[in-house]
């Protein structure tokens, strides 16, 4: 295999006509929500381009990320794989294992240092040096030191990797934590979601293809592209939001008829995700869609943000115990000063009543 | 009655709702059929990129309506292209080999890009014809 | 920890706390108060009759109609407009069944039957900005009438902003003007906790005692027989 070949020309060779590309290339922008015109100025610039390395390591993770990327459609994951980077390292899609996994691992690193992307699902465990999780007897966090040393850029896909997730949430007895707080001389972007949408994992490393950088971030090191909006933005469900239409229980009228879920606890108004637009399986459906609320899986700490189906108007104003003490402390107070109060009328009346027992003054 | 066990109905579909947002993109496919007329500079309206419900496209696609031509594209996948019943006026929908809509445009322009062959493909596809021409007749034959 | 969720945590935590405590401290602290025994002989016997006033004070006499008629409708137009937003759009609605459910463990619905009410998200808003333009109509009014501006402190510079406040960021955020959801609604709560941190202690106050001034105002006339 000759890696200086352009894409172009490995398309070419393999019977991928211009058409077929073209199209490609179309749904693409499309799903990158960039404008219609950007497709055949896509195709130019991926046709020309060489197929970039791409090392992906899963750490402390549970594999959802890798499934959810095996359902992308546009592009889908054989023709990611094969036609547009060259995927040399992924424990669960690869078919070497051990020593010689192991040893791909090392040769790619090498030969690709400094140009390879670099993929990581998972968060790294900082207990006892990360031994809460290791690959081949190396941490995870010694691993992904290494690794990061000669990556181009780092793409952190899931909540894990991207905020730490569900190992992170309390009492984070590994003391996970997010690539970026280990890693802080490379660019990183965090592809959240648990799991992100497949299409949204592919869009972000189809825009590095075509454009050679990485996309325009947001505050937390989202791709503006995908995480512009929040689901309560785009969800077909906000008209019943706005009308007041609400579904009281999972079973009732509302439910049924598809009103809002805002009252069973959907986080769509404070989470920044395409599920609305994109939806998921190939466009099917996504969770409200499907009757369900947001969980807000693609923001940090979703898991620790109290219960997934109380409202997010309910916010946390304590508890009938700090309200009471908060109350019984007023009460005291307030007596106090009435007391206070009595104490200086008394005096003085005692003193309006005596004024030969005042001290002449001057 | 299963249903008097339990009342299960399935959702009105909201889809069946028009959110208003057709009209705009029709507007805008309208300048763009506008400017192609004076200019023959054509463009092109993503409906993804659209908040539209499967109502809205339904309502766009029954207002633009057929036209005289309709094309299927086998490219890695089938791709239709119709005109609608305004010329000039396409109607595109890209699937992939699993028959999954990957795009749908509507695309103002006097053919649409996909159709047209690529002078790559176009070279290279002289130069298989040219190698048959060439041939000796007997082995053309075979 | 971000601005959000300080402002739905902590925040919100020490609010309610503070104002919890500063209206019972203010109460308690007026209620135990001793009061000046009135040694004179009661011109009325029924001084109950002087509760009236709670709602006699509640229109302008026709006297002083002429000169009040406008400070009396914005006031009308800014609470009105104030409450259906509060006690109204569901998300507050919700707040408050939280708060119910936690402190009585009582629903609406459970002790009455029916749920309370919520408006269209379309009303409220209109509620609100009729409101925030019934504000800023006092406060131009309160800045240009001399006497008013004579008569005015920090007190009521500072209660009309911690009112207005909670209203134009909650607008703000229902409509996404100005910055992402999550700020605006940051600020909305944040806002909201000024509010009720300096209610007790300022001219806000009002809101639990004036029916209670009023009253015994009323009475106080009844016994030595003014006209109410």
């Amino acid at each position: 295999m000759n890696p200086a070949k352009t894409i172009g020309e490995r398309l070419a060779e393999a019977g991928v006509s211009r058409r077929a590309f073209l199209k490609f290339c179309t749904a693409l922008a499309s799903m990158m929500a960039l404008p219609p015109a950007a497709g055949p100025a896509m195709a130019q610039a991926i046709a020309t381009r060489e197929r970039p390395s791409v090392i992906w390591l899963p750490f402390q993770e549970c594999t959802g990320c890798t499934e959810s990327i095996t359902r992308s459609h546009t592009p889908t994951l054989e023709s990611l794989i094969f036609d547009l980077v060259s995927l040399d390292y992924q424990e669960t899609l690869m078919a070497a294992a051990g020593h010689q996994a192991e040893a791909v691992l090392a040769a790619a690193m090498k030969e690709n240092f400094g140009k390879y992307l670099l993929i990581v699902d998972g968060s790294v465990p900082l207990v006892e040096d990360g031994a809460y999780s290791c690959t081949a007897g190396r941490s995870n966090l010694a691993l992904l030191k290494e690794a990061a040393q000669g990556a181009a850029a780092i793409i952190c896909v899931g909540t894990c990797s991207s905020y730490g997730g569900i190992p992170r949430a309390a009492p984070n007895p590994t003391q996970a934590v997010p690539v970026s707080a280990v890693v802080k001389d490379r660019p990183i972007v965090n592809v959240p979601g648990c799991p992100p949408i497949p299409v949204v994992i592919t869009g972000v490393l189809a825009h590095y293809l075509t454009f050679g950088n990485l996309p325009e971030l947001d505050p937390l090191g989202r791709p503006k592209a995908f995480y512009g909006e929040t689901i309560h933005d785009r969800c077909y469900r906000r008209p019943f939001y706005d009308q007041g239409r609400f579904a009281k229980t999972f079973d009732d009228e509302g439910a049924r008829s598809g009103w809002c879920l805002y009252e069973l606890g959907c986080k769509g108004p404070v989470t920044y995700n395409a599920c609305a637009t994109l939806k998921w399986n190939a466009g099917t459906s996504f969770p409200i869609q499907s009757g369900h609320g947001c969980l807000g899986c693609s923001e940090p700490d979703f898991w620790d943000r109290g219960s997934f189906y109380r409202p997010l108007a309910a916010a946390d104003w304590g508890s009938a115990k700090t309200v009471g003490a908060a109350a019984a402390a007023g009460v005291a107070l307030g007596a106090a000063a009435a007391w206070a109060a009595r104490r200086r009328q008394d005096r003085f009346v005692k003193e309006a009543a005596a004024p030969a027992d005042r001290k002449p003054e001057g | 009655m299963q249903d008097e066990v339990f009342p299960l109905r399935f959702e009105r579909a909201p889809a069946a709702v028009l959110t208003g947002n057709a009209r705009p993109v029709l507007a805008e496919v309208a300048a763009l059929a506008e400017r192609f007329a004076e200019s023959g500079a054509g463009g092109a309206v993503d409906l993804a990129a659209m908040p539209l419900s499967p109502a809205d496209v339904d309502w766009l696609r029954g207002t633009l309506g057929r036209g005289e031509v309709s094309a299927v594209i086998e490219a890695a996948g089938a791709s239709s292209v119709e005109e609608t019943a305004f010329a000039g006026v396409w109607w595109v929908t890209h699937r992939n080999p699993l028959g999954e809509v990957v795009a749908e445009l509507i695309e103002v322009a006097a053919v649409p890009a996909i159709i047209a062959a690529a002078r790559e493909d176009a070279a290279a596809g002289a130069a298989r014809l040219a190698a048959i021409v060439a041939a000796p007749a007997a082995e053309a034959l075979a | 920890m971000d601005l959000l969720a300080f402002a739905r945590g902590p925040g919100m935590q020490w609010a309610t706390a503070i104002f919890v405590a500063g209206v019972l401290w203010r109460l308690v602290g007026v209620a135990l108060l001793r009061r000046k025994p009135d040694l004179s002989a009661p011109r009325v016997a029924a001084k109950w009759k002087g509760l009236r006033l709670i709602v006699l004070r509640s229109w302008p006499r026709k006297e002083f109609l002429g000169g009040t008629a406008f400070t009396e409708v914005m006031g009308y137009v800014f609470h009105i407009g104030f409450l259906v937003a509060l006690f109204f759009y569901l998300p507050h609605v919700l707040f408050f069944a939280d708060v119910a459910q936690g402190l009585l463990g009582v629903t609406f619905k459970g002790v009455f039957g029916v749920a309370w009410p919520t408006l269209p998200g379309g009303i409220i808003y209109f509620a609100s900005a009729v409101s925030v333009a019934a504000l800023i109509a006092v406060l131009v009014h309160r800045l240009v009438n001399p006497v008013k501006r004579l008569i005015s402190n920090f007190d009521d510079y500072f209660s009309w902003f911690v009112t207005i406040a909670p209203i134009a960021t909650g607008m703000a955020a229902y409509s996404h003007i100005g910055a992402p959801y999550q700020t605006l609604l940051a600020l909305h709560l944040l806002s909201v906790e000024l509010l009720m941190v300096w209610f007790p202690f300022g001219k806000l106050m009002h809101a639990f005692t004036i029916f209670a001034a009023r009253g015994s105002t009323g009475m106080l006339f009844e016994r030595k027989g003014a006209t109410l």
